[in-house]
């Protein structure tokens, strides 16, 4: 093994940080119809510098059609999306990384040869796109693999390759349109690990997913989008001790237990029962009270709901 | 970075990939083989028009010497062949290693009779029958030079032929054929390597970072270097060939290669220029194998017609249709080196025809550039009328 890592040479680090650090990407009105549907409604958010948000939305509110905006690869019919304040051009592009919904690599082309050409494309030097391929192959441990052709690969290494070709170039910003999807619970680990030290490096971070424990444990922020408009953004701690409901959980006689009363919903991912959602005009006196006139409770807690609380609810509001 | 940067990355990953492939590797070899091919075929026309005709002598050849003045007088190479005994000349006459037979006053044939050697024979008996009347009348040298040399008659001819116009003519079908399969397989390669892009998606991973524009362009001027490449290789060996093998002897070849060479890769060019960018629009639509079938008539419908008029130009390079189709764009590439071959094209026509054809190639880039940004993103096979939609002034980026 003679690659730049196992040689103790590392020429390429990502921990290498910008100089500025305050970029944003800005969804502005954006609004795109495809005949009669409505993929996206003056949908406006921001994806700042440095931060990891997450982009929720069932399948077909949108978020694949604002992804292609950021890269021209689909036209806003109103809206900009904008970097800096301005709207996105070209030369802003080359330092955006991207991870379509639908992976896509050249079949017969060698790793390295792959991962220089797409570093070539996002601006770097022969000398850097090389240096950069090397680094990102033995990051994901594919250096012995750099000679291989993308066809040759299993589907977890092409998912890793795929993940290199939208990095190399260490972009500004990263879009990745369901990075998690078919990845193992360690694949799922080293995702979530590279995206907190991209971020931890200035990159900022947009990605989409529909696992959305996996989104609350690593993003700082999440977008929710439902039918092309924004039902819900901001920081997933706010939105979750802002939110004027309660998710509690209770037992009872050894059972999970719910109130009488219509006031609440069970609580998402609730399979054994016991877990609800109910609006804070109801005490967690009167719950408890009405808990103890059923029975001997032995458990009883609550707290501020789960991503996946707040999800469903924006999104049934809808 | 520069779109100039971006057309340059995209073409040289086109090149670099595929001048690796297979299918190249073997196209080259059909090719190299294809010439190889025509060295004996050239070296055995060379043979037909040297080949000497063999006069038989039976015995010690008395008119040897007046064998080879009169040929030479008339402009035929011969070779005396001493024969022993008259049966075996007739043998080696038979064995057609004698063109005749001479057995003192009687001249031998096998079926017919040679109008060319016979006058060498009659020339040559007749110089030594004066021979020997010279020196029966003991003439001097002055005397017997008057007698021998007399004045003689200067030739004119009228209408010399052409200058081998219709071996060029013949070689400019060869040439056609060439071009021709030239443009269609580096088309072919085109329309493939995009129906690749799409297929594996990878297209939305470039597009992301290169305008479709861009990415197009690149790859038609990647594959067109190959193509050039290919040409170049063909034509270089065949003038290498050329060198080889003596063309000189052959009437008409000897000037051919260098100009032909020159016109094949001047409308390579052009009619890779036009076509081109309908392959890969053709390729934008379809994303598997099975389909290809189903778009590539789109190109073919341009040049296949052109292709055929040029091979009907081969025989009558002068008429209207040819005329207007070796001007008209769509079938200039492949009508107008033929015609040309001829020597009787006009300039102007000749410059209007590439004026015409560039003109030409940067509309249909236009047009199939949108059919190509309108179906690039789609995941399946896709109609021309909704890429055309999909990508109206407003998408264009």
């Amino acid at each position: 093994m003679n690659s730049p890592v196992e040689s103790g040479f590392v020429p390429y680090r990502v921990t290498s940080s910008f100089d500025t650090v305050d970029f944003m990407l800005s969804f502005v009105g954006l609004t795109k119809r495809y005949g009669d549907v409505v993929a996206l409604d003056q949908a406006t958010f921001e994806s700042p510098a440095g931060r990891i948000v997450g982009f929720l939305g069932p399948n077909g509110a949108g978020k694949t059609t604002a992804m292609r905006c950021v890269f021209g690869l689909a036209q806003p019919d109103e809206g900009t999306v904008t970097w800096d304040g301005r709207p996105v051009d070209e030369a802003d592009r080359l330092t955006f990384g991207y991870m379509p919904e639908e992976r896509g690599m050249y079949p017969k082309m060698r790793l390295s040869n792959q991962l220089v050409y797409f570093g070539r494309l996002a601006g770097l030097s022969a000398s850097d796109a090389n240096e950069q391929s090397g680094y990102w192959l033995s990051r994901f441990g594919l250096a012995d693999r750099a000679g291989s052709k993308v066809d040759d690969l299993s589907h977890g290494n092409q998912q890793r390759m795929q993940l290199a070709v939208a990095v190399v170039g260490h972009p500004k910003l990263l879009i990745l349109d369901d990075p998690f999807a078919g990845l193992d619970p360690l694949g799922v680990e080293t995702m979530a690990d590279l995206l907190a030290e991209l971020a931890g490096s200035g990159t900022g971070i947009l990605f989409s997913s529909h696992q959305l424990d996996l989104v609350e444990d690593i993003c700082e922020d999440v977008v929710i989008i439902n039918k092309g408009r924004v039902v819900l953004a901001g920081n997933v701690e706010a939105l979750r001790s802002q939110s004027d409901h309660v998710r509690v959980e209770v037992t009872v006689d050894g059972q999970p237990w719910t109130p009488e009363s219509p006031e609440y919903v069970p609580a998402s991912r609730s399979v054994r029962g016991g877990n609800f959602i109910i609006g804070n005009h109801v005490t967690m006196e009167q719950v408890k009270a009405e808990a103890e006139r059923s029975g001997s409770v032995s458990r009883f807690s609550y707290g501020p709901p789960h991503l996946s609380d707040l999800f469903r609810s924006a999104v049934n509001h809808e | 970075m520069s779109s100039l940067q971006n057309i340059f990355l995209v073409a040289r990953r086109d090149f670099d990939q595929r001048i690796r492939s297979r299918v190249f590797l073997v196209s080259m070899v059909i090719m190299a083989m294809l010439i190889l091919g025509l060295g004996p075929l050239l070296a055995s026309q060379i043979d037909a028009s040297n080949t000497a005709d063999a006069i038989g002598v039976i015995g010690q050849p008395p008119y040897a010497a007046e064998l080879e003045g009169s040929a030479g007088a008339l402009g035929i190479h011969i070779k005396v062949v001493s024969v022993p005994t008259r049966s075996e000349g007739e043998t080696m006459l038979a064995d057609g290693d004698l063109d005749v037979l001479l057995d003192g006053d009687v001249t031998i044939w096998q079926r017919s009779i040679s109008p060319y050697v016979n006058a060498v024979v009659i020339g040559a008996v007749q110089a030594a029958a004066q021979q020997e009347a010279i020196s029966t009348l003991g003439l001097t040298n002055e005397e017997a030079m008057s007698l021998l040399a007399p004045t003689l008659p200067e030739n004119v001819v009228l209408e010399p032929p052409e200058d081998d116009a219709a071996t060029r003519q013949g070689l400019a079908y060869l040439g056609v054929v060439v071009l021709f399969m030239a443009v269609v397989l580096s088309g072919q390669f085109v329309l493939l390597g995009v129906m690749e892009e799409k297929s594996s998606r990878v297209a939305e991973v470039v597009l992301a970072r290169v305008r479709p524009m861009q990415l197009l362009t690149g790859k038609v001027i990647g594959i067109g270097t190959l193509g050039l490449l290919q040409l170049s290789v063909l034509g270089g060996s065949l003038f290498a060939l050329t060198k080889v093998v003596d063309v000189e002897a052959i009437p008409g070849l000897g000037t051919w290669t260098g100009q032909m060479i020159g016109s094949l890769i001047l409308w390579f060019l052009l009619g890779y220029a036009m076509y081109s960018v309908l392959f890969a629009a053709a390729g934008s639509l379809v994303t598997r194998q099975e389909d290809v079938q189903s778009v590539s008539w789109i190109p073919m419908l341009g040049l296949l017609p052109g292709y055929f008029i040029a091979l009907i130009a081969s025989e009558d390079p002068d008429s209207t249709l040819t005329t207007i189709a070796s001007i008209f764009p769509i079938s200039a590439p492949m009508v107008m080196p033929v015609r040309a071959a001829g020597g009787n094209v006009p300039g102007w026509q000749y410059a209007l025809a590439i004026g015409l054809c560039i003109v030409t190639a940067y509309l249909l880039m236009r047009l199939a550039g949108r059919i190509y940004r309108g179906s690039m993103l789609r995941t399946s096979k896709t109609k021309i009328r909704d890429a055309w939609r999909a990508a109206g002034p407003k998408q264009s980026r």
